[in-house]
C-alpha cells in the first residue's frame, strides 16, 4: 500500500510538473508570435498614422474650449445679453449666453461700424465676469482661395481681439483661430449667404 | 518638450519597403533588361515647341504571343484583355498629349503580329506603326516594342522590357513613354504621380494617383485640416501642413526613407511654402498678427524674415533656377501676384487684371506661370508667360478655366499638362488639362484639393 501511495504521489507531481511545463511553453510561446502577427497585420500605408498617433496632444487640449458653452446658431439681430447677463445670480447663465456674429465686407477685415456696439456689450459682459474667455473665430465667405482665406480669417479674428483689448480687455482673455472658408454657415451663391459667412464667431467659455 | 522641436520618426525598415513598394511600382519594375542593337540615327519627328504640332498618326497594335509551354493559371488566361489593357492604356496617354492620333484598329490592313509592310500602312495615312508583342508567364511579362516608319519603310525603335505580371499600368505607361520620346525626343508625365489633399472619414489625408488618375492609394496620414503639400523633386522630399484646432504643424515626409519630421508647429497661422533647399523652406508665418514669408530652417526651426509689411503676405513658391519667388501680398489694397529675390529685396509687383489674384505655381522652366484669377466671384486659372531674364511677364495673362470655381494649379514635370482642383461638378475634385487650356477632365471621383505633381 505504502509503494502505491509513494507511486501515485509521484506520479501526482510529474503530472503536475508536466502541467505546469505544458502551461508555461503555451504562454511562452504565445506572446511573441501575437506580436509577430500585429506586426504583419499592419498594413503599410497606416504606418505614417500610427507613427503620428503616438506624438502627444494632451497639452493641446488645454486651449480647445469647453464643449457645453458653444453656441454654433449664428444670431444676426442684436442679442438679448443685458436680460441674460443681469441674471447673474445664476451659475447656468454663461451657458446661455451668446453674441452675435459680426460681419465683414468682402476681402476686409476692419472692424464695421455695425459690429461696434455688439463688441462694446460683449467687453463690458467680459469686464462683469472676470472669470470668463472669448474664442474669437474669424470665417471668410467661399469666394476667395483657401490659403489667402485662412490668412484673411486670421486677420479678422485679430482685428477684433484688437479692437476687445482697446476696449480694456485683456489680451490673455482673447484666443483666436481662423477657419477660412472651411465651415460657411450658409452655401448659397447670393450676396446675403456671403455676408453672413464673412463673419467673427464668439465662443465664451469659463 | 520634444514635441515642440523637430523631431524626427524614424519608420520601420520593413514599413519603409512597402510603403515604398506602394508608392514607386514603377521603381520596382525592373523594367529594361536590354536594349536590341543601337537604332539609326535618331530622328526627332515632332518639335514640340512649335505652337501646333500636327500629330502622329499612328498605328498601334499589341499582341500576345502564346508560346505554347507555360501552363497559364486563370489569371493570364485572359491574355487578349492583357493585351487590350496595354494597348488602352498606352492609347490614352499618347492621345491625351494631343500630338498623337492613333488610327482605328477596325481599318488595319495587317494583323498585329504580321510582319510590318508599308504598304498595308500607307493607305491609311499612317506615319508610323507600333508593335508590341508580349510574352506572359506566371508572374512576368516580357514585352518586345517596335517602331516603323512607315514613309521610309524601316524600323526606327526596338526595345525590350520585363517586370512583374502585377505592374500592368507601369509598363503600358513606360512603353507609351519610349513611343512618345522617340517622336518628340521629350520625356512625357506618364509616369509621374499626383499628389493631393483628399478626405477620408470626415478628415482630411494626402492620397497619390497615377497622372491618368488610376491606382488611387493613400498615405496614412490625417488631421483635420491637410494644406499646401509642396514637393521638392530633387531630395524627394515632401512638406506639408497640418492644423487641428489651433495648432499649425509644418512637416516634412522623405520620400526616400519615408521618414516624417515635424519642422514648426505655432499656434498662429503657420503654411509651407516650397523647398529651396534640403535644409531651408520658404513659409508663410504670423507674428504679430502679421501674415509674412520667412524662411525655415528645417533642422533647427528657425525662422529668418525675407517679406514684412502691414498687410497679408502668403504663399511663397520658389522659382526653378532658386533664386527668386513669386508670393501673395495685399499691399496694393487687394491681392496680387508679387516677385521678389530670395533675400527679400526687389519686390515687384505682376498681376494688374482684376482684384483678386492668389495661389501663382511656376512652369518648371521658369518661362510661365499660373495663377487664380476672380472673375465674377468665380475663381478660374489664368497662364502667364514670363521672362526670366527680364524678371516681367510677356503679353496679356490667359484664362484657361471658365466652369465652377478652379484652384490650386500644378504644371506637370514637362510643362505641358496643369493638374488643379475644380467644383465644376459640385464637389471639389482633382482635374487635368493641356496648358492651353484644353482637355479638361476629372480625375478622382471623391473629394481631391491641392494636387501637386510628383515624379
Amino acid at each position: 500500500m505504502k509503494t502505491f501511495k509513494i507511486l501515485g504521489a509521484v506520479i501526482f507531481f510529474l503530472f503536475t510538473a508536466l502541467l505546469m511545463a505544458q502551461i508555461a511553453v503555451m504562454l511562452g510561446g504565445c506572446a511573441p508570435r501575437k506580436v509577430v502577427q500585429a506586426e504583419k497585420a499592419e498594413a503599410p500605408q497606416e504606418a505614417v498614422a500610427k507613427q503620428e498617433e503616438v506624438k502627444p496632444q494632451e497639452p493641446e487640449k488645454v486651449i480647445q474650449p469647453k464643449a457645453e458653452v458653444i453656441i454654433e446658431k449664428p444670431v444676426t439681430e442684436t442679442p438679448a445679453v443685458t436680460e441674460k447677463v443681469a441674471k447673474k445670480e445664476e451659475p447656468a447663465v454663461t451657458e446661455k449666453i451668446e453674441f452675435s456674429d459680426i460681419h465683414f465686407d468682402f476681402d476686409k477685415y476692419d472692424i464695421r461700424d455695425d459690429a461696434k456696439p455688439v463688441l462694446e456689450r460683449l467687453a463690458q459682459w467680459l469686464k462683469n465676469n472676470p472669470k470668463a474667455r472669448v474664442l474669437i473665430e474669424g470665417h471668410c465667405d467661399e469666394r476667395g482661395t483657401n490659403q489667402y482665406n485662412l490668412a484673411l480669417g486670421e486677420r479678422r479674428a485679430s482685428a477684433t481681439k484688437n479692437y476687445l483689448m482697446a476696449l480694456g480687455i485683456s489680451s490673455s482673455r482673447i484666443d483666436t483661430v481662423t477657419y477660412g472658408e472651411e465651415r460657411p454657415l450658409c452655401r448659397e451663391q447670393t450676396e446675403e449667404c456671403w455676408q453672413l459667412n464673412r463673419r467673427a464667431h464668439f465662443v465664451i467659455h469659463e | 518638450m520634444s514635441r515642440l522641436k523637430a523631431s524626427g520618426i524614424r519608420l520601420k525598415r520593413k514599413h519603409t519597403k512597402l510603403l515604398w513598394h506602394y508608392c514607386h511600382t514603377s521603381i520596382l519594375l525592373a523594367i529594361l533588361i536590354f536594349i536590341l542593337p543601337p537604332i539609326a540615327r535618331a530622328r526627332v519627328y515632332i518639335d514640340i515647341t512649335s505652337p501646333n504640332p500636327r500629330p502622329i498618326l499612328i498605328g498601334l497594335q499589341v499582341y500576345t504571343e502564346d508560346s505554347g509551354k507555360v501552363s497559364f493559371s486563370p489569371q493570364i488566361k485572359a491574355l487578349p484583355s492583357y493585351a487590350q489593357q496595354i494597348l488602352t492604356i498606352i492609347k490614352d496617354d499618347l492621345t491625351y498629349t494631343n500630338l498623337f492620333s492613333p488610327i482605328e484598329e477596325r481599318l488595319f490592313l495587317e494583323s498585329p503580329s504580321g510582319t510590318f509592310k508599308p504598304e498595308n500602312w500607307k493607305p491609311l495615312g499612317a506615319d508610323a506603326v507600333v508593335k508590341i508583342k508580349l510574352q506572359l508567364s506566371q508572374n512576368t511579362v516580357k514585352a518586345l516594342s517596335v517602331i516603323y516608319d512607315v514613309n521610309e519603310g524601316v524600323q526606327i525603335f526596338k526595345k525590350e522590357y520585363s517586370g512583374d505580371l502585377a505592374f500592368i499600368r507601369t509598363l503600358a505607361h513606360v512603353l507609351a513613354r519610349d513611343i512618345y520620346k522617340r517622336f518628340t525626343d521629350r520625356d512625357p508625365p506618364f509616369e509621374a504621380k499626383i499628389l493631393y489633399v483628399g478626405q477620408i472619414d470626415g478628415k482630411k489625408s494626402l492620397f497619390i494617383i497615377d497622372w491618368d488618375g488610376a491606382r488611387q492609394r493613400r498615405l496614412g496620414i490625417s488631421s483635420e485640416t491637410v494644406l499646401s503639400p509642396k514637393w521638392f523633386e530633387k531630395e524627394r522630399l515632401l512638406a506639408y501642413t497640418v492644423r487641428d484646432g489651433r495648432r499649425w504643424s509644418l512637416k516634412t515626409l522623405d520620400f526616400n526613407t519615408m521618414t516624417q519630421k515635424t519642422v514648426l508647429e505655432s499656434q498662429t497661422l503657420a503654411i509651407a511654402g516650397d523647398f529651396i533647399d534640403r535644409k531651408n523652406l520658404l513659409v508663410t508665418y504670423t507674428d504679430a498678427d502679421n501674415q509674412d514669408i520667412y524662411i525655415l530652417d528645417t533642422e533647427t526651426s528657425r525662422l529668418k524674415k525675407i517679406i514684412g509689411g502691414f498687410g497679408i503676405e502668403i504663399d511663397p513658391v520658389i522659382s526653378p533656377d532658386k533664386t527668386k519667388f513669386l508670393f501673395v501680398s495685399d499691399r496694393s489694397g487687394s491681392p496680387q501676384i508679387y516677385i521678389a529675390e530670395l533675400s527679400g529685396y526687389n519686390i515687384k509687383r505682376l498681376t494688374f487684371k482684376g482684384n483678386y489674384n492668389t495661389s501663382p505655381r511656376w512652369s518648371p522652366t521658369g518661362d510661365a506661370f499660373v495663377y487664380v484669377g476672380s472673375v465674377n466671384g468665380r475663381n478660374q486659372i489664368f497662364l502667364q508667360r514670363f521672362d526670366p531674364a527680364k524678371t516681367e511677364t510677356v503679353g496679356e495673362p490667359e484664362q484657361l478655366t471658365f466652369k465652377g470655381d478652379n484652384e490650386e494649379p500644378s504644371f506637370s514635370p514637362d510643362g505641358r499638362f496643369i493638374t488643379f482642383s475644380s467644383n465644376r461638378d459640385g464637389l471639389w475634385r482633382i482635374y487635368i488639362m493641356r496648358i492651353d487650356g484644353s482637355g479638361q477632365k476629372a480625375l478622382t471621383e471623391d473629394y481631391g484639393f491641392s494636387p501637386v505633381w510628383i515624379k
